[in-house]
C-alpha cells in the first residue's frame, strides 16, 4: 500500500538523466515525487 | 511556491537519458525536460518499494504521485490505476501547503 499523508518521506539518492539527486537535499522545498511504470510507453 | 519535481521509474539510467533525448531537441539548449527523470533500477525498485508503489507482479512502479512538504513529510499521495495525474489537482494540493 502506498505511503499515506502524515508519513515521513523515505529519503533516497538516485541517478537521473542528469546526475544524481537526493531527496533530503531538497528540504525546505515542496517536492512532487512521481512514479511511472515504464519510460517510452506514452506516459 | 518553491517546488521541485522528481520523476522515477525502474528503467536504467540509459533509458531515462534516451527518453529525455527523445522528447527534446538536442540542438536547442533551451529545450530541456525541467526536472530529473530518475532511475530506480538497482537495487531494483528499492525506492518504489519504500513508498509502497512497487508492482511485484510486473517488476515496475505503479503510477503514483506524492507531495512532500518542506519538512519532508508526505502531505498528499495518490495511485493511478486507470488515469493520469492531473496537473490542476496537483497544483491545488500544493497551494494548500
Amino acid at each position: 500500500m502506498a505511503l499515506q499523508p502524515g508519513t515521513q518521506a523515505p529519503d533516497f539518492t538516485l541517478n537521473t538523466h542528469s546526475g544524481s539527486i537526493t531527496l533530503s537535499d531538497l528540504r525546505g522545498k515542496v517536492v512532487v515525487v512521481g512514479f511511472h511504470p515504464a519510460s517510452f510507453t506514452g506516459g | 511556491m518553491n517546488t521541485e519535481i522528481i520523476e522515477i521509474s525502474c528503467d536504467p539510467v540509459a533509458v531515462q537519458k534516451a527518453w529525455v533525448a527523445s522528447m527534446t531537441d538536442e540542438d536547442d539548449e533551451n529545450d530541456v525536460v525541467p526536472f530529473p527523470v530518475a532511475s530506480d533500477f538497482w537495487p531494483h525498485g528499492e525506492v518504489s518499494k519504500a513508498y509502497g508503489v512497487f508492482n511485484e507482479e510486473r517488476g515496475n512502479s505503479r503510477r503514483s504521485v506524492f507531495i512532500i512538504d518542506t519538512e519532508g513529510v508526505i502531505r498528499w499521495s495518490n495511485v493511478y490505476t486507470d488515469s493520469l495525474p492531473a496537473s490542476g489537482e496537483l497544483l491545488h494540493e500544493i497551494e494548500q501547503l
